[in-house]
C-alpha cells in the first residue's frame, strides 16, 4: 500500500504551540524530540503517510518509528511492517510519500 | 524604603544576600539565583549594554515570555538609563514591527521560542543567552548618574489599527509606585510567589519589583496553561500569586467540578455556607483537601487588570485565601489603589496609595495626580493633551466614587472591554477593520457581560443572509489579534444604530439592548452540563474558529478537526483538564457526544506522579550499603570476578552529581558498575531502572530500591516526567547511574542510544562519564533465573565528557555513542 500526506506548516506550528509539551511526547518518540519546526512537520507527514500506507485509521502517530540510514534516507517500522519513506519540504508546506515494503 | 533611582534599588539587594531572588524551570532543570548573584548579572548587564553601546536615552526592546533574564535586562537597562520597551511576546509580528519602527530600538532581545522570524538583524539576540552574553563584564556597578527623571519603559497599550499609543513612564514613576504600594501591602521576605502574568504588564513588573524589594522569593512559569500552574502551587509551595481574575473563576470552576465528580458538592456548599463565620485558621483545615491541591501554602491572591466577581472572591475568602483587589492602569505605574492584608474583606478597589491623589470629576469620572502618573504618551502630544484636565489631573476613563478613602469602581466613561484575561479591547480598533468588509453595512463593537467577565460583542446591520455574515466576521477576526476576536454577533434589526445628540453611534443604547437580548438557545434547550464548556473551548481554539457552533450528533472530521487537529484537542484536554485519552479511542468518525463521554469517564492524569521515595532515606542508606556490602556482594562473588577496573584516575576531580553511562548487556552490570566505583562516588549514586521492568519484578525491584537507590524511568510513555524527576535528583546531588541503550544487549554489541540521554546531558550540563564492562554477557540474561556461567570482567573508565547547552539532544547523543563505542 502507498500513502501521502501534505502538511501546512503554518498550521502544524499552531497546532503545536497548542498541544505544546503534551503533542510532543504523544506523537513523537524521544529520537525523534528535537529539530526545527520544518523539521518536525516533515516526520508528522511522514508518519501520517505511514498511517495511511498502513490502511489502519487507528494506529498511533507514535507507533510509527522513524528512522534515518546514514546518507540520510529515512525509513519507517510500524507494527512489524517496514516502509520506504520520503519527505521534502518547501516553503510552508512539508509533504511525506510512504510505501510498504513487501518481505 | 524609597528609592532615589534603581542604582539604589539594585544595591538594597545586598541585604538579601543569600535569599532565592528567582526560579524557573525552563525545561527539565531547575535554576535557582540568589539576590547577591542577581545583583551581579543586574551590574554585568548594564556593562554588557554599555559594550553594546547603548548610550542613556537608548531604547531596548524585549519580546519574551517571563523568565530571571528578563529582570536582569529591566535593570540593567535601569541603571544606564536606556528605555526599556517591553512586548507582550503573544502580539503578531506585525504588531510587534509597529512598535519598532516606532521606538527604533538599538537592540531587541527575543525570547527562544517568540516570534522565530522577527527582524533578523545583529542587534536582535536571544533573551535566555543573556546570562552567557554578560559573563566576561564586570560586575560592579556602572558610574553613570542619573537623575530619576529619565524614561525607564515605553509601554504600549492595546490597539492595532488606531495607531497604538506608547506609555512614557519614568524611573521616578515606577520607584514612587513601588514605595506606594509597600506601605499599603506589607510584603514578607517569606512570601513565595508564582508569577504567571506577563512581565511587558505593567501590573506584574511592578508588582515583580515590589517583591524584590522586599526580599520575597519568584517562580517564573513560561506558560499559563491551568495544570502547569497547579503543578508550579504544589511544587514551590507557593504563597501569592498576582492574577487576573480569570484564572481564580477557573480554579474556582475546577474545585467545584471536582467536588461534584467526587460527590462532595454538598459538603462543598455546606462548608462555603459556614466558612465566614469560622477564624481563618479552621477555614483552612475545612478545606484541607482542596489546600493540599494548591500546594497547602496558598495564603493570598491579589488580582487587577479587570474587577473580580464577587462570587468568586467570597469563594477564595471563604476558603481562607485573602483575595486582594486593586486598581490602575498603565499610565499610572500602575497602581492608584490596593487592598490591605489586615483588613476584612470588602468588595471596594480599595485605599488609595499614600503617595496618590484622587478626586471625582463632576461627570463622575475618576481624576489621578502624584508622582507615579506618566507624563506623557511617545511621540503623540495629541493623545497626551486630550488625557489630561487643564490643571493637570490624569482622566482615567472610569466612573466611580470614593467613600472614606475607598475607592468603588462604577463602570467606565470609555468603552473599553475589558477581558477576563486583563487584555483591553478598544472598540473603534474593530470597528475600523470591520468597516472595510463589504457584507456589513454598519457594526457596533461592545463588551457584553458573560459569567467570566466580558467579551467582544459585535451588533451587526447588514441586508446579507447569516452565513455571509458569519464569513464576513471571521474575515475581520483573521486581520485582528487573537484577544481582540468578535466572540459573538448578532443582527441589528434597523436601518441604523440609535445616535447620540453629536452623532455618534450610542453605545450606551446598544449595550442595553445587546444584555437585554435573548440569550441564544442552545443553552436553555440541551441544558448542557456546565463541564462542557471547557471541551467546546478547546475545540474552537484548535479550530481557530471562537463561534463555531458544535453540535453534539458532529463527527470531529465533519467540524474540521484533521487528525494533527485532533491530537492538539487530545493534547490540550490533557494539559488543561488533566485527563489522558489516549489517540487510538478517537477517529475522524468519533462525535461529540463520544468524546465528551470519555473526557467524563476519564481518568485524571497525576498532576504529581506518586514515586516510592523510601529509598533515599538517610537511615534506609546506611541498610543499603550494607546489603550491598553483604548480600549483593555474596551473590555476585558466585558469577563474577572483576579483573581489572581501568581508567579509575579519570573520576579524579570529580566532585558533585554526575550521570554514569554504561554498555546494558546483563543483569549484573549495575551491581558490577557499582562495585569499579570508588565508594564516595558509589554511596551517592542512584540506577535507573525500567518502569516496565520494575512493575513485573517486585522483589528484585525492592532488591535494587535497597542496594541501588533505583528509581523507576518510564521508557514507554510519559518521558519528561522521568527526565524531569532525574534532573532533580542530580540537583539534590545525587549522580545517576544510567543505561542509555534502553535494552539489554544480547549480544554484548553496542545499540544506539534512546535521545533522551542527550536531552539530560544538554539541559543538566552534569559531566556524563562513560563505563563499559567487557566480558559480562550471558553471565545472568534477563530471561533466566539462575546464573548461566562465571565471567572474568574488565571494566574500562572513560573521561568525563561535558555537552555544550547549545548543542541539539541528537547530536549529544551521537557523541555519547561515540565515547562509549571508542572504550
Amino acid at each position: 500500500m502507498i500513502g501521502v500526506d501534505l502538511v501546512y506548516i503554518p498550521e502544524f506550528a499552531n497546532q503545536k504551540k497548542l498541544g505544546g509539551d503534551k503533542l510532543l511526547t504523544r506523537a513523537f518518540d524521544d529520537s525523534e524530540l528535537s529539530g526545527s519546526l520544518e523539521h518536525s512537520a516533515g516526520i508528522w507527514a511522514a508518519k501520517e503517510a505511514v498511517i495511511k500506507a498502513m490502511g489502519n485509521p487507528k494506529t498511533e502517530p507514535k507507533e510509527v518509528k522513524l528512522k534515518y540510514s546514514k546518507n540520510g534516507q529515512p525509513s519507517a517500522m510500524c507494527h512489524k511492517k517496514s516502509f520506504d519513506v520520503s519527505i521534502s519540504h518547501h516553503g510552508d508546506y512539508a509533504i511525506a510519500v510512504a510505501i510498504e515494503v513487501l518481505k | 524604603m524609597k528609592y532615589n533611582d534603581f542604582s539604589e534599588f539594585v544595591g538594597s539587594f545586598s541585604g538579601y544576600g543569600h535569599r532565592t531572588a528567582t526560579t524557573i524551570k525552563p525545561f527539565i532543570k531547575t535554576n535557582k539565583q540568589t539576590y547577591g548573584q542577581l545583583q551581579k548579572n543586574v551590574y554585568k548587564t548594564a556593562n554588557y549594554l554599555i559594550g553594546r553601546g547603548v548610550h542613556r536615552g537608548e531604547r531596548i526592546m524585549v519580546v519574551a515570555t517571563n523568565s530571571p533574564e528578563w529582570i536582569e535586562l529591566f535593570l540593567g537597562c535601569q541603571l544606564i538609563g536606556a528605555i526599556l520597551v517591553p512586548v507582550d511576546s503573544r502580539n503578531s509580528i506585525e504588531t510587534v514591527n509597529n512598535f519598532i519602527i516606532q521606538t527604533a530600538p538599538l537592540m531587541i532581545f527575543r525570547g527562544n521560542y517568540v516570534l522565530p522570524k522577527l527582524d533578523r538583524t545583529k542587534r536582535t539576540v536571544i533573551l535566555e543567552d543573556l546570562d552567557e552574553l554578560i559573563n566576561d563584564y564586570h560586575d560592579v556597578a556602572p558610574n553613570i548618574k542619573l537623575d530619576g527623571q529619565d524614561t525607564a519603559l515605553i509601554v504600549f497599550t492595546s490597539g492595532t489599527t488606531a495607531a497604538p499609543k506608547g506609555v512614557v513612564l519614568s524611573q521616578k514613576n515606577i520607584l514612587s509606585n513601588i514605595e506606594g504600594v509597600k506601605k499599603m501591602i506589607n510584603i514578607d521576605p517569606n512570601w513565595r510567589v508564582l508569577s504567571v502574568l506577563p512581565l511587558s504588564h505593567m501590573y506584574e513588573l511592578t508588582g515583580e519589583c515590589c517583591m524584590l524589594s522586599a526580599g520575597a522569593s519568584t517562580y517564573y512559569l513560561p506558560t499559563i496553561a491551568p495544570l502547569a500552574i497547579a503543578k508550579a502551587l504544589a511544587d514551590y509551595k507557593i504563597t501569592t500569586i498576582l492574577a487576573v481574575p480569570q484564572l481564580l473563576t477557573l480554579f474556582k470552576q475546577r474545585i467545584t467540578q471536582t467536588a461534584i465528580a467526587e460527590g462532595q458538592e454538598k459538603t462543598l456548599q455546606f462548608g462555603l455556607k459556614i466558612a465566614p463565620y469560622l477564624p481563618k485558621k479552621i477555614k483552612r483545615m475545612l478545606f484541607a483537601k482542596v489546600h493540599k491541591k494548591l500546594g497547602g501554602k496558598l495564603a493570598i491572591v491579589i488580582t487587577g487588570g479587570a474587577p473580580i466577581p464577587i462570587d468568586v472572591a467570597y469563594f477564595w475568602e471563604n476558603m481562607g485565601v485573602r483575595a486582594l483587589q486593586g486598581y490602575g492602569l498603565t499610565e499610572t505605574s500602575p497602581i492608584l489603589t490596593a487592598n490591605r492584608v489586615k483588613d476584612k474583606f470588602r468588595d471596594t478597589q480599595g485605599l488609595v496609595l499614600h503617595n496618590i491623589e484622587l478626586k471625582v470629576a463632576k461627570d463622575g469620572e475618576i481624576l489621578a495626580k502624584g508622582p507615579s502618573i506618566f507624563e506623557k504618551y511617545w511621540q503623540n502630544p495629541e493623545q497626551t493633551k486630550q488625557t489630561f484636565t487643564e490643571d493637570g489631573w490624569f482622566k482615567t476613563g472610569d466612573m466611580g466614587r470614593i467613600d472614606k478613602g475607598w475607592l468603588i469602581i462604577q463602570g467606565r466613561a470609555k468603552f473599553v472591554i475589558v477581558l477576563p484575561s486583563g487584555l483591553n479591547v478598544f472598540p473603534e480598533d474593530v470597528e475600523a477593520v470591520a468597516d472595510k468588509s463589504k457584507d456589513i453595512k454598519e457594526i457596533c463593537v461592545i463588551g457584553v457581560k458573560t459569567e467570566e467577565g466580558e467579551e467582544v460583542f459585535a451588533a451587526v446591520i447588514s441586508d446579507k443572509k447569516d452565513r455571509a455574515i458569519d464569513k464576513a466576521i471571521k474575515d475581520i477576526n483573521n486581520q485582528l489579534e487573537d484577544f481582540q476576536h468578535i466572540s459573538k454577533w448578532q443582527r441589528y434589526e434597523q436601518e441604523e444604530f440609535p445616535r447620540t445628540l453629536l452623532l455618534k453611534v450610542d453605545r450606551k443604547n446598544i449595550q442595553k439592548w445587546a444584555n437585554d437580548r435573548e440569550k441564544p438557545k442552545i443553552k436553555a434547550k440541551s441544558g448542557q452540563k456546565h463541564s462542557d464548556e471547557p471541551l467546546i473551548k478547546i475545540i474552537r481554539l484548535s479550530l481557530n474558529e471562537p463561534q463555531v457552533a458544535i453540535k453534539d450528533s458532529d463527527g470531529l472530521a465533519d467540524i474540521g478537526l484533521d487528525s494533527l487537529k485532533r491530537l492538539a484537542v487530545l493534547s490540550m484536554i490533557e494539559e488543561q483538564l488533566g485527563i489522558y485519552i489516549p489517540e487510538s479511542k478517537i477517529d475522524k468518525h468519533t462525535t461529540l457526544k463520544t468524546l465528551r463521554k470519555l473526557v467524563a469517564k476519564g481518568s485524571h492524569t497525576q498532576v504529581n506522579s506518586k514515586r516510592p521515595k523510601w529509598q533515599f532515606n538517610k537511615v534506609i542508606r546506611l541498610v543499603g550499603v550494607a546489603f550491598r556490602a553483604t548480600v549483593v556482594r555474596g551473590l555476585l562473588r558466585l558469577c563474577v570476578k572483576i579483573e581489572k577496573v581501568e581508567g579509575a584516575e579519570n573520576l579524579n576531580g570529580l566532585d558533585g552529581p554526575a550521570i554514569y553511562i554504561f554498555n546494558h548487556v546483563d543483569s549484573f552490570d549495575v551491581p558490577v558498575v557499582y562495585k569499579a566505583l570508588p565508594k564516595k562516588i558509589r554511596d551517592n549514586l542512584a540506577a535507573a531502572a525500567a518502569d516496565d521492568v520494575m512493575k513485573r519484578h517486585k522483589i528484585l525491584t525492592f532488591a535494587s530500591r535497597l542496594g541501588f537507590v533505583a528509581y523507576n524511568l518510564d521508557r514507554l510513555k510519559m518521558i519528561l516526567p522521568s527526565l524531569e524527576y532525574t534532573a532533580e535528583l542530580l540537583e539534590k546531588g545525587w549522580s545517576i547511574a544510567i543505561a542509555p541503550e534502553g535494552h539489554v544487549s544480547k549480544d554484548g554489541h553496542l545499540q544506539s542510544f534512546k535521545s533522551g540521554i542527550g536531552l539530560l546531558a544538554v539541559e543538566t550540563g552534569v559531566p556524563i562519564i562513560p563505563i563499559k564492562t567487557f566480558g559480562l554477557a550471558g553471565t545472568l540474561p534477563l530471561d533466566k533465573k539462575w546464573p548461566q556461567k562465571f565471567s572474568h570482567v574488565t571494566v574500562r573508565i572513560g573521561q568525563p565528557l561535558i555537552i555544550d547547552r547549545h548543542t541539539s539532544y541528537e547530536k549529544a547523543t551521537k557523541r555519547l555513542y561515540k565515547a562509549m563505542k571508542k572504550l
